[in-house]
């Protein structure tokens, strides 16, 4: 610590510092306030009007409600099947992500820990998938599913998601694995553990950190798409709850019931809500470990 | 430490020398069936359902093929990206891409700035609450965030609307998803909002990593925070900067939810990118159906070219990302 000694004689400082630094500060909480007041506004903006009439809604936009409509939210829950949505996010999400947990995982370690050949171009060809615009992959998956009247299933759409999933989960987790010591796992293997046993009982508690954000991610990502849902499922009973947003636009848009809409919009934003409240630390930890959004 | 060496012949270096790989002698006397075990299932679900769409999205964009009946389909060479090269809204997709990434950038980089270095300043309050409303939408599903503002954006009920008119600028109040300048002003707006939490973070993790013994001893010498900012921060910024630039530009790139959901391309195709148009000629099935699979594989590999483009220099770039201090 380089402590400044108190009588020491003091650094001249410009004028201009004097007056300038109250201002600047001034400056940076304007744009700060402004800017974040503005996401907190659309929220509120968003949860107040979700609970009006539609006469209410185009009379003035920036009045409250007179009485609290609860019927938006029973109207958008029923008509977009939104329990079933919910259904099918929460099924495919869990998943799709612990396949890719799983396989990421065992892949990884083999990736990071062995030498064997072919190890390079796998790895390769592996984090190459995380240039790859998921624009590319629609036509011939939807022509595939078509073919192999995959169309409406959700464990295909769920392996689909798994595939999308591996290049940023084996990218993250080849590098945990590549930190651990290698003396831990030379000490197992001399009291006699196998390799499975090594990377059950060594690697996999070892890795837990970086599996967990990772999963975290992958779910986050897996929640939010719906391009591949789009093109993949057709039948409401099968859709997931990005694509209930689309298909509450298209049903409630035409019967101009902008409400439950609006409802809909809160119903579906929530979860994820709630979810980033419980895990906001972690996602802001690991965003620097390469996160992208697909 | 010391502790258990291994146990047989020299150690053994990988292709590229990684100093992680397995040594041990029993990874080759017990056969190596974990490797076979471990990948083979990861390489099949990924070979299957990652590595063959997307190499016959490359060869389907060398066939002409309307509808999804295979006999339709039609081998023509390069013609698709020939005609893709005279095309119109292709052109203004691309356009439209560069004010995305240009305007949307000179959005973004300055504030993302000025919030990451004001989460590290000890004179701000309630970082926290900042932090959390800056970040949130990043984690909002494109439909989720494309339908917000939509309703925000709504000429009758909107919420912007509605404020000229409180505030007496009545006359200002427009149909701002409806004519191509402002739509295209909201779609860059909303995707800044949308991603600007990620390029905060990531800066504010560049920020951390420069050691403070460098702004002591700058303090030492009498520089204001102005000055530390500009004559230490961002300099050594530099290649966070340039990464996150990079993964910007990709990001722009591959704008889809932001313009499908709130402008659907229009008004009349005036704000199309690549990817929209991508969907448009190939899966449009309402009003005059186009379905041209062909043509619309010959967008995606254009895409994907501009993509990998910048990849490249991503990878480029973080490789070069360690700064000595």
């Amino acid at each position: 610590m380089v402590a400044t000694p108190s009588d020491a004689p003091a650094i001249p400082t410009p004028l201009r510092t004097r007056i300038g630094q109250p201002l600047a500060y001034t400056l940076i909480y304007l744009v700060l306030i402004l800017w974040s007041g503005l996401s907190l506004f659309c929220l509120l903006w968003v949860l107040a009007n979700s609970f009006k009439t539609n006469q209410e809604l185009f009379a003035n936009a920036w009045a409250l409600p007179a009485n609290l409509q609860w019927a938006n939210y029973l109207k958008a829950w029923q008509k977009t099947h939104m329990d079933r949505f919910l259904l099918n996010s929460v099924a495919v999400c869990v998943g799709a992500v612990t396949l890719t947990a799983a396989l990421a995982a065992m892949s990884s370690y083999v990736l990071a820990r062995f030498s064997f050949i072919g190890r390079r171009p796998i790895l390769v060809i592996l984090l190459a998938g995380l240039a790859i615009p998921m624009q590319l992959i629609t036509i011939p998956l939807f022509l595939l599913f078509t073919q192999w009247g995959l169309i409406n299933s959700l464990p295909a759409l769920t392996l689909v998601y798994v595939a999308i999933s591996l290049p940023f989960s084996i990218f993250v987790l080849t590098g945990f694995f590549r930190t651990v010591p290698r003396e831990l796992e030379e000490a197992a293997v001399l009291d006699g553990a196998n390799e499975y046993q090594v990377f059950w009982q060594i690697m996999l508690p070892l890795v837990r950190p970086g599996l967990v954000t990772v999963s975290i991610f992958n779910f986050l990502n897996i929640w939010n798409e719906y391009l591949l849902a789009l093109m993949l499922l057709n039948k409401p009973e099968n859709m997931t709850v990005p694509m209930g947003l689309y298909f509450l636009r298209v049903t409630q848009g035409a019967a101009s019931d902008w409400v439950s809409m609006i409802a809909g919009l809160v119903i579906v934003l929530t979860p994820t809500f709630i979810f980033f409240l419980i895990f906001q630390n972690r996602i802001a930890g690991g965003l620097t470990v390469g996160a992208l959004k697909g | 430490m010391g502790g258990a060496k291994p146990l047989a012949g020299p150690t053994q270096l990988d292709l590229f020398s990684d100093q992680s790989m397995q040594t041990i002698s029993s990874g080759r006397r017990k056969g190596r069936g974990i490797i076979v075990a471990f990948l083979v299932p990861t390489i099949l679900v990924y070979l299957v359902l990652f590595v063959y769409p997307s190499l016959e999205s490359l060869r389907l964009s060398l066939y002409d093929w309307k509808g999804i009946n295979p006999d339709n389909a039609r081998f023509v060479g390069f013609a698709n990206f020939v005609e893709a090269a005279q095309d119109r809204w292709v052109g203004v997709s691309l356009r439209n891409m560069a004010l995305i990434i240009s305007l949307g950038g000179a959005l973004l980089f300055p504030l993302a700035l000025l919030f990451s270095a004001a989460l590290l300043n000890d004179r701000i309050k309630a970082k926290t609450l900042f932090r959390t409303l800056i970040f949130f939408p990043y984690i909002l599903s494109g439909p989720g965030v494309a339908l917000l503002w939509t309703f925000i954006l709504n000429p009758s009920f909107g919420a912007l609307n509605g404020l000229l008119r409180l505030v007496g600028l009545g006359a200002l109040a427009q149909p701002w998803l409806g004519q191509s300048a402002t739509a295209l002003g909201a779609i860059i707006f909303v995707s800044v909002w949308w991603s600007i939490g990620f390029y905060m973070l990531y800066l504010l993790a560049g920020m951390q990593a420069i050691p403070s013994e460098i702004y002591d001893a700058a303090r030492v010498d009498g520089a204001d925070e102005g000055q530390l900012f500009f004559g230490i921060t961002l300099p050594l910024l530099r290649d966070f900067l340039a990464v996150a630039v990079v993964l910007w530009i990709i990001e722009g790139l591959k704008t889809f939810a932001v313009v499908f959901l709130l402008t659907q391309g229009g008004p009349s195709n005036q704000t199309q990118v690549l990817t929209t148009y991508m969907m448009r000629m190939a899966f449009q099935t309402s009003g005059a159906p186009i379905m041209r699979l062909g043509y619309g594989s010959s967008i995606a590999v254009i895409l994907l070219v501009l993509v990998v483009l910048a990849a490249l220099l991503f990878f480029r770039l973080s490789r070069e990302e360690a700064i000595e201090y």
